[in-house]
């Protein structure tokens, strides 16, 4: 199971279902993003006391925030000559906000229950042409494909480099990328094959989640 | 949609992920660092064309979106679509989807020059306007500003596009995959 950046855990932020948790997410980052002035003094505070629920440290806190960091600051100091300090303090606490209650979503659902939760809001829609199914099947073969790849990157440079020729990352690309479409094509033709392709009316079972092993 | 289609889709978004771990150039006065990434959003639509490329990157987004950290640096989750520079996040979809449209106008006549054409017109001059606007809007700093300092990434990015085109024309003598009107090739 790939948890990616999810960190499980039993607080009531945790056991909230993903779609709830999604839309809150939603209607919370509308309201942040048009707030002004002296209000948003009140993000930071429900931010903290969001991530107290969910029984996350400041650590875990600054980790989310630390990548983007040194770009609201640089936009910070630009507004503090271009504007004024007021603006530069407003952009801090709005993106602190916005990327601190995105990530606590992330940290508290798992990527199975956030796909899941994606596909199911997605299933009504399907008479508008919105293929649930073939998301899911997408998704599951990209992930697998993400090691292949990888690999077969490395075959190719590794071949190279017995050749004598200079190990660049750009120089590998494309025979790469050739070798796995080749594997992409094999894969559709076996998928064909077991009637699990998009070609077959009447396939017996398509996967609807990405994350479960297909049967 | 086939199914082929939607393993090379599957594939591509793939392909982006892994260019997320190479490691990023680092510019001491720029905040955000130069990655792989974009190339390989120019390269989806100069391989599978419109549609399938855009899907292939819209899968990726939709990847990180549920938490999958796969953007340089390990960054992923919802998130990294809240960020003053998540406007070119977004516009790379839309980005794919052109540089496949003139790739599949100009396949009959293709060549280098034809290639480079279709990647910086979808992979640069489609992208950098609705990022600069997105972090225009968001920042309230004036768009011309905002346009001045995304400049700083426009050298990479052509060199980005250039490796794209020569790629890209790679895989069209070995593995062509779009299929022009009138004549299918295959």
């Amino acid at each position: 199971m790939i948890n990616g950046l999810y960190r499980p855990g039993a607080s009531p932020i945790h056991r909230l279902r993903a779609g709830t948790k999604l839309l809150l997410l939603a209607i919370t980052c509308t309201i942040v993003f048009f707030m002004e002035g002296w209000a948003l003094a009140v993000v930071p505070v429900i931010t903290v006391a969001l991530y107290a629920t969910a029984r996350f440290d400041a650590q875990t806190l600054y980790r989310q925030l630390r990548p983007a960091l040194p770009f609201i600051l640089l936009i910070a100091m630009f507004q503090v000559f271009a504007a004024s300090w007021v603006e530069a303090v407003e952009t801090v606490l709005r993106f602190s906000g916005l990327i601190l209650l995105a990530a606590l979503l992330s940290l508290t659902t798992s990527p199975a229950a956030l796909s899941d939760a994606m596909l199911s809001a997605m299933r009504p829609f399907k008479r508008f042409g919105l293929p649930a199914e073939q998301i899911a099947l997408a998704m599951t073969l990209a992930i697998r494909f993400i090691p292949v790849i990888s690999q077969a990157g490395e075959d190719v440079r590794e071949a190279q480099r017995a050749r004598g020729g200079r190990n660049r990352f750009f120089r590998s690309a494309g025979p790469t990328i050739i070798r796995t479409l080749k594997l992409a094509d094999e894969l559709a033709e076996a998928l064909e094959a077991r009637g699990l392709g998009l070609g077959d009316a009447e396939a017996p079972r398509r996967p609807t989640s990405a994350f479960e092993p297909r049967r | 949609m086939n199914t082929r289609s939607l393993s090379f889709i599957a594939l591509f978004a793939a392909f982006i992920a892994v260019l997320g771990l190479v490691p990023a150039v680092q510019i001491p006065v720029l905040a955000v660092p130069i990655t792989a990434q974009s190339f390989g959003v120019m390269l989806a639509g100069a391989v599978l064309g419109a549609k399938r490329g855009a899907l292939a990157v819209l899968l990726f987004l939709v990847l990180v979106a549920i938490g999958l950290p796969l953007l340089p640096g390990g960054r992923g989750g919802l998130g990294v679509f809240m960020g003053p520079s998540a406007g070119f996040l977004f516009s790379w979809p839309i980005g794919a989807c052109i540089v496949g449209w003139l790739a599949e106008r100009f396949w009959n006549r293709m060549n280098f020059a034809w290639m480079m054409l279709a990647c910086v017109v979808g992979g640069i001059l489609a992208i950098y306007p609705l990022g600069i606007l997105w972090l225009a809007y968001a920042t309230d700093i004036s768009v011309l500003k905002t346009a001045i300092g995304s400049a700083a990434y426009l050298p990479g990015d052509f060199i980005k596009a250039a490796i794209a085109s020569a790629v890209a024309l790679m895989v069209r003598r070995s593995y062509p995959l779009i299929e022009t009107r009138g004549r299918a090739i295959s």
